[in-house]
């Protein structure tokens, strides 16, 4: 078993001999095309970060402290926030993560009408987060449509509260049920640009090897897609950290979730320092799943190299 | 251990009829190699046998049983693949258990199993590599071993050694035969390579269009062929074609008089084509009653002997001699047609597809 696999290609480069240094325009031509996109990140992405985890360790008069940090934990909806930002978190990745690689397989397969379905699937893809809850704050309000369905139907007398304050599961429903239909069609296309890229033939040796179909999912499909898996995973509880359009749609400051409390702190109390303090520990989560995710969801690096 | 009987077949995708009534039995144990240019039908035909696509109409059988509506996992089958198919997340060992296990083939078996037919492919080394640490050859005698192992009454191979390289493929063509020869399991095998068919199979099933056109031994479809596209399809070069003109059981080249081995009862007169392979043209630097003048066009030294493309008339004719045959481009020849060798490939009323 001797390793095989050394690249010859080195010494080839190593011997070659260093030109002056004059750029040619065919050179720069790669950084003059990224130049658009990496000014637009820095300017609007790598920046405000900097100064965000600058001001979450200052004072408002600019001094260094480690202060902030203690103040979150202290304030009063800290620990609410947390845990249902964990909640909300924890219900949907699984759920909309199943559905979408059950759309994504259900798209690839060859079933009657998989076109249109795909077309219904990808709308939500195209609404943004408040204007998907305010679709559902119209259906779960008191006056919405759940509630004039079911009263029609005559199966409620009056109308149920379904986003009220105290309504705990109702909100968390109606949150996740939002969540989940709007990001899942995300998760579907990734999918599913993953299950293309697995060969055909994949499927048909399972088949004639006697694999049904639900060992070919398991054995063959599933596995093959663990990649995929892990950058729609590591994407989306990265965003889901960040919950925020939806809730503040349907729940207002009834549910308080991590980003909602750094955005109040900012409108409402004009305090920069505790916002910055809770957008530091939604990175900090954020990396962490993510890092999560890299160990636990890791390929041996011969499976996939060509 | 079963053959195979193919009745009646149609399949036609998009409204482009991709295997065209084929009827074909395959015998127990036989190795049938199905030839043809590419999108002649053949690879759809194995696709078929396998279950991978279902037929439009006709039935199939292995052994006994009707399987014309069965899944590939239930027709006692095993198929390797050109691009062999494995499964990159598995390592060896597993790529070849996957089928035994899918079976709920028990523990002990499955090692044995897997055992024996990494050995029988001297694979035993690689067993624990994932396919992506192999060469193509190795990840060839895999795919080979992992249909082995199931022990299937019929191997299915589509242009398994096309992804190899030259010397390889020549390597890996005698080891599969001997292999195949061995188990004597019933083989079908898809290649576009002429050589590959005539060296491999016991039969070989010349395909165009959807249809076969020819099924037979090699030799038999090398020397006999059927219709004028067979002839120019097998054999380096290919025959040569002329046209002559038929009288009892004689022809007629740029005015010469040729035997047939067998009395063809076409009318006096009627325009024929008459096939005869290089290696059958005696050639001669003298003048010879009954042989056909020809002028020195080109001189091609293959290694083994010289091919030369000879000037008849209007026809175009190739002749191979031996290397120490001194010729050179213009020279006067005359060509003797080897007795039995020369085949009628069709008259202007019967003629073969590609007139």
């Amino acid at each position: 078993m001797s390793g095989q696999v050394e690249a010859p290609a080195l010494r080839e480069a190593a011997g070659r001999p260093r030109r002056a240094v004059r750029f040619s325009r065919r050179q720069l031509e790669p950084y003059a095309l990224l130049a658009p996109a990496a000014i637009f990140m820095t300017l609007f992405f790598a920046w405000p970060a900097v100064q965000t985890l600058l001001i979450a360790f200052q004072k408002a008069n600019g001094s260094w402290t480690l202060d902030n940090f203690g103040a979150m934990a202290r304030d009063t909806d800290f620990r609410l926030a947390l845990r249902n930002t964990l909640l909300v978190l924890v219900l949907i990745i699984p759920i909309e993560t199943t559905i979408a690689l059950l759309m994504a397989v259900l798209a690839q397969s060859r079933l009657f009408g998989r076109d249109v379905m795909l077309y219904i699937w990808s709308i939500p893809l195209a609404v943004s987060d408040l204007a998907a809850g305010l679709v559902w704050f119209s259906i779960f309000t008191s006056h919405g449509y759940l509630n004039s369905v079911l009263q029609d139907l005559h199966l409620i007398a009056h109308p149920v509260g379904f986003l009220d304050y105290n309504n705990l599961g109702g909100l968390v429903t109606a949150i996740v049920l939002a969540e989940v239909w709007r990001s899942m069609s995300l998760v579907m296309v990734i999918i599913m640009s993953g299950i293309q890229a697995i060969p055909p033939e994949l499927d048909e040796a399972a088949e004639s090897l006697g694999a049904g179909a639900w060992q070919r999912f398991w054995k063959v499909t599933l596995p093959l897609l663990k990649p995929t898996l892990q950058v729609a995973l590591i994407l989306r509880t990265t965003t889901a950290f960040q919950v925020f359009g939806v809730v503040l749609a349907l729940a207002g400051s009834a549910l308080p979730v991590l980003a909602v409390k750094s955005e109040s702190w900012v409108t409402e109390y004009r305090n920069y320092q505790l916002a910055a303090t809770y957008a530091i520990l939604i990175l900090v989560l954020s990396s962490l799943s993510t890092v999560g995710y890299l160990l636990f969801l890791r390929t041996p690096r011969e499976v996939f190299q060509r | 251990m079963a053959g195979i009987t193919i009745e009646s077949i149609t399949k036609s995708f998009a409204g482009v009829t991709a295997v065209d009534n084929v009827s074909l039995t395959i015998e127990d144990g036989e190795f049938m190699v199905l030839l043809g240019p590419s999108g002649c039908g053949k690879t759809t035909l194995l696709r078929l046998i396998a279950g991978f696509d279902l037929p439009d109409s006709g039935r199939i059988a292995i052994g006994d049983r009707d399987v014309t509506d069965s899944p590939p996992g239930r027709r006692d089958i095993a198929m390797v693949f050109q691009s062999y198919a494995l499964f990159p997340h598995l390592r060896v060992s597993d790529n070849i258990a996957f089928g035994l296990r899918m079976h709920h083939v028990g523990k002990d078996e499955v090692t044995s199993r897997v055992r024996e037919a990494a050995e029988l492919m001297g694979i035993e080394a690689l067993l624990n590599r994932y396919p992506t640490q192999l060469s193509g050859g190795q990840r060839q005698r895999v795919a080979v071993a992992r249909a082995l192992v199931m022990r299937p009454s019929v191997i299915l191979m589509d242009e398994p050694l096309s992804n190899l390289d030259a010397l390889l493929r020549l390597q890996m063509r005698a080891e599969l035969k001997h292999l195949l020869q061995d188990i004597k399991t019933t083989t079908v095998y898809v290649t576009h390579d002429q050589v590959e068919a005539l060296s491999m199979g016991d039969r070989t099933a010349v395909m165009r269009d959807g249809a076969v056109l020819q099924c037979a031994s090699p030799m038999e479809v090398y020397d006999r062929p059927g219709d004028i596209f067979v002839a120019t399809f097998i054999g380096n070069p290919p025959m040569n074609i002329v046209r002559a003109v038929a009288r009892d059981s004689v022809v007629k080249v740029e005015g010469v008089e040729v035997a047939l081995p067998e009395a063809s009862n076409l009318p006096a007169g009627t325009e024929v084509s008459i096939g005869i392979r290089a290696e059958n043209i005696e050639v001669h630097t003298e003048a010879l009653d009954g042989a056909l003048p020809a002028t020195v066009a080109v001189i091609e030294p293959l290694g083994s002997h010289l091919l030369l493309t000879l000037a008849v008339g209007a026809e175009s004719i190739k002749a191979s001699v031996r290397t120490d045959f001194a010729v050179k481009r213009g020279d006067p020849l005359w060509l003797e047609l080897r007795q039995g060798s020369v085949r009628l490939l069709g008259s202007a009323n019967q003629s073969g597809p590609s007139d």
